[in-house]
């Protein structure tokens, strides 16, 4: 199913320059696979070693971060839409 | 805030300084102090002199090293101590004290035990260095007039009655005739703060708008003692706009604590997907504000990790905004950009 993956900016270098890609997958993981095919070397920015999304990385599945759903094995629908986002965190 | 007849008693002698009167000793009691030294003796002489000069000044507020913290407080039971870095390195110190500017504060470092060196500040990005020369190993004794030294330089800043010197030598060559020179601050402060690449004018456009300014304020005194945050953004009109965002820190906490291992008390995270929605009104991404809760408006270690993981920031072109509060009071406020040449944060100065 066809889904949309928002790019932030300072991953835009792997899409050339594209904000958002179209990609086909049942599950987050699916979907960002298919980016990588589309984006060589973008998916090592977002996921570590491990298979784990990166700390300073989120993964919304609509309004959602994933972490807080199935993670990479969050199931997506037709039309649904992914955003990449960079974290905005911090702390004293 | 103290009594005014116990200030009196107490710091009574800066009252008697020609200029400093009632006013600044009020203004010593709403400053805070900022004390780092390397971990030589001589540094850490140095820095525990110039505090307890300080502290006996009448400084309402201190960030000390833990080596000394309960010293300077047990100077001044009332003293607002605040936790600081143990130990730094010159660079990391010119850094660390440029990218502190706590309001209204006074910062002082002290490392290198061969050369010397302190850095005070006295208001956003202004670091004075203070080297010192002499014939032998500086000992812990020379150290501690050196402190002393760099807490008087600070205090006639404070209270309004020299301005703070961009660079002081004092060369003790001859141990008969110690001599100090001070090089005057340059009076063009874009020149001055060159090197941390400042960027102008937000922060006292942030500070004159109340639509922007006001929620900020509120947000982070009704939040004490958690962190709070949020966005500034730009209307279509041009406008700046905050939008305050729930701190999700705890939930994340709860999720994952080992990969957020910090509550709201020190930390905060917001729900990045608010960015996508101001977009979608028409509005720009300005800065990023959160509050820091018992400590000063730097940027810290955990700020520059998140902000720029990878030595690149994760938001280019965005400032960042940290307000500091104290006790439950807002104290200090200072934005940060990215400076390329540095890899760091710097923070703007006030009069740009």
């Amino acid at each position: 199913m066809a889904v949309t993956v928002k790019i932030p900016t300072p991953l835009r270098k792997f899409t050339g320059d594209k904000d958002s890609v179209q990609v086909e997958g049942a599950t987050v993981g699916a979907a960002l696979h298919a980016l990588e095919v589309k984006a060589p070397g973008i998916a090592a920015k977002i996921v570590d070693d491990d298979g784990k999304v990166r700390r300073f990385i989120n993964i919304y599945a609509g309004e959602d971060d994933i972490r807080f759903l199935d993670g990479l094995a969050t199931a997506i629908t037709d039309g649904a839409e992914i955003s990449i986002i960079p974290a905005i965190a911090g702390g004293c | 805030m103290r009594d005014p007849k116990r200030l009196f008693a107490r710091y009574g002698r800066q009252l008697l300084v020609d200029g400093a009167d009632f006013d600044g000793q009020a203004r010593l009691h709403g400053w805070t102090a900022v004390l780092a030294g390397d971990t030589s003796e001589w540094a850490q002489a140095a820095t525990e002199a110039c505090g307890r000069y300080l502290v006996g000044a009448g400084v309402g507020a201190i960030v000390a090293p833990s080596s000394f913290a309960a010293a300077l407080q047990a100077l001044d039971p009332q003293l607002h101590v605040l936790p600081g870095l143990d130990t730094v390195s010159p660079p990391v110190a010119h850094y660390w004290f440029a990218s502190r500017p706590y309001g209204a504060s006074v910062d002082v470092a002290v490392t290198d035990a061969s050369a010397g060196y302190a850095a005070g500040q006295s208001g956003p990005a202004r670091v004075t260095t203070l080297r010192f020369a002499c014939g032998e190993p500086a000992s812990p004794e020379v150290a501690v007039v050196v402190g002393a030294a760099a807490a008087d330089l600070l205090l006639a800043d404070v209270l309004k009655l020299e301005p703070l010197p961009a660079h002081v030598v004092i060369d003790w060559t001859d141990p008969t005739e110690p001599t100090m020179t001070r090089t005057p601050r340059s009076t063009d402060p874009p020149a001055e703060a060159s090197q941390f690449a400042p960027r102008p004018g937000l922060l006292a456009e942030m500070r004159g708008t109340p639509t922007a300014w006001a929620p900020i304020e509120a947000e982070a005194v009704r939040g004490y003692p958690t962190e709070t945050c949020g966005l500034l953004v730009r209307e279509p009109g041009g406008q700046l706009k905050t939008i305050v965002c729930p701190n999700l820190q705890d939930r994340y906490h709860a999720l994952d604590p080992n990969e957020f291992p910090r509550t709201s008390r020190t930390a905060y995270k917001l729900n990045e997907r608010v960015i996508a929605k101001s977009a979608d009104a028409g509005e720009a991404l300005v800065a990023i504000w959160h509050s820091h809760c018992d400590a000063g408006a730097y940027f810290s270690a955990e700020d520059v990790r998140c902000a720029a993981p990878a030595g690149q920031p994760l938001y280019p072109g965005v400032a960042y905004l940290v307000v500091s509060v104290l006790g439950g009071q807002l104290r200090g406020a200072a934005l940060y950009h990215f400076d390329p040449a540095t890899g760091g944060f710097a923070a703007e100065h006030p009069s740009d």
